[in-house]
């Protein structure tokens, strides 16, 4: 499989994965309001830094190896 | 004219992660547990010799051992401590209180139960029960203390599971939905390139009709079925007279494009349960099943007519005569290899009178 590392997300799916990643920031690594446990907030951390990188580039990288996108010609050349 | 295969099936691994999942998490939710609990209790040993050891101190365990008396009641909690002697031989209730743990102690070994250097705990009589042993310098025997463990109950578990355990089998869960749509993906990917690979072996690249393996197979099924059920179908060889001269003076794009065309023709034509297929160059065939003799000669006169029609192939329009030789089964042959000739046969004199499919009747009539 070759991957081809363009954008595969529209503005809607960024937002919500912005929202999504900083909450798991803020609600782990920074504050550990929902749970102290390292392995735990490890994940939230990781997670949170992945989503967040994934929304300001548009391109998720599970998508691509799964097929999927949100993404469409409008959005595309908007972008 | 299609097959139906088991690719058409949508590949889906969802539902098996999802319930492995499941599985797994309930099984490391009951090892959690368990170990919880464990822990609680061994935490329960622990604290019990402290507590002792501050309470009675060194002096007094040795009297105590040299005595072979309690001493007073310690009670912490709901449940009392309970003091016996152990000694090489028996154990001994220093209280009537513990007198049910002799019993109980008697009953199992005790060194097997240790879970550290101060003591461990056992389950007898549906509870769970923590001891610690201490010893004294000038003294064989042990004091031991045997406590009824009281769990901190489900509270203490879901406090775990809430800290050490939702945000792993959130994760897990999210990991598994993705690892299963990759499955799917790559499955799906993998059942199309099959699917297309087996189209490409069974079927003619040019014109997308059956290949010659594919017209062999279903002819010989064809035959098994129809001596089966006492049937007849009609076999024929179709060749395109005129088609090496398109090739050469229009080339062979031209000659490319009518026989995509040629084919295009013969399967609006057919029906769902006739094959059509390419021989090779500018031969064709087409089998038509269960079907009386009226109806076939009047499908072959439909497909001559269809094919002598002009052809417009991109800047030219160029007209072909169609030579049709026609064998039935079972009176032509009663194999493949006989039909095959005899279709052939009739082609060729199809072909020595210019073409058309009166020469198929002629045969017929002369027959």
């Amino acid at each position: 499989m070759i991957l081809e590392f363009r954008r595969n997300m529209n503005h809607w799916d960024r937002g919500l994965r912005a929202i999504a990643g900083s909450s798991l920031l803020i609600l782990g690594p920074v504050t550990e309001y929902i749970t102290s446990d390292s392995i735990s907030v490890i994940i939230m951390g990781v997670l949170g830094s992945v989503a967040l990188t994934s929304a300001i580039f548009s391109y998720c990288i599970l998508y691509e190896v799964t097929g999927l996108n949100t993404i469409n010609n409008s959005d595309e050349s908007n972008d | 004219m299609v097959d139906a295969t088991i690719f058409d099936k949508r590949p889906n691994f969802m539902g098996i992660f999802l319930v492995t999942s499941l599985i797994g998490i309930m099984l490391i939710s009951l090892a959690v547990y368990n170990a919880s609990r464990e822990l609680e209790a061994i935490h329960e040993v622990d604290n019990m010799y402290r507590v002792i050891h501050s309470v009675l101190g060194e002096e007094k365990i040795e009297q105590i051992l040299r005595a072979n008396h309690a001493p007073l009641q310690i009670d912490v909690g709901l449940n009392p401590y309970r003091f016996l002697i152990l000694s090489d031989k028996h154990i001994e209730a220093l209280q009537t209180e513990a007198k049910e743990d002799v019993r109980r102690l008697e009953s199992i070994d005790l060194e097997d139960t240790r879970v550290n250097e101060r003591g461990g705990y056992f389950e007898a009589d549906n509870n769970t029960y923590t001891w610690a042993a201490f010893t004294a310098d000038n003294s064989t025997n042990q004091l031991l203390v045997v406590h009824t463990f009281s769990s901190e109950g489900v509270s203490a578990i879901a406090y775990v599971y809430k800290k050490r355990m939702i945000i792993p089998v959130l994760f897990y869960v999210w990991l598994m939905i993705w690892v299963s749509l990759i499955f799917n993906h790559l499955l799906k990917k993998l059942k199309t390139q099959q699917k297309l690979m087996k189209h490409l072996a069974l079927h003619d690249s040019l014109t997308s009709l059956a290949n010659r393996s594919l017209m062999e197979d279903r002819l010989l099924k064809l035959i098994q079925v129809s001596h089966r059920e006492n049937k007849k179908f009609a076999f024929s060889i179709i060749d395109i007279d005129g088609f090496k001269a398109i090739n050469d003076n229009h080339g062979h794009a031209y000659g490319d494009e009518l026989l995509r065309q040629v084919a295009k023709r013969l399967k609006s034509i057919m029906r769902e349960s006739d094959t059509a297929a390419r021989l090779g160059g500018d031969e064709f065939t087409i089998m038509l099943n269960n079907i009386d003799e009226k109806a076939w000669h009047a499908a072959f006169m439909r497909a001559h007519t269809v094919l002598i029609e002009p052809y417009k192939l991109f800047d030219t329009t160029v007209t072909v005569s169609v030579s049709i030789g026609v064998a039935i089964y079972s009176v032509h042959g009663d194999d493949a290899d006989t039909l095959f000739r005899h279709a052939d046969e009739a082609m060729y004199v199809a072909k020595a009178a210019s073409g058309g499919i009166h020469l198929f009747e002629e045969l017929e009539i002369e027959k």
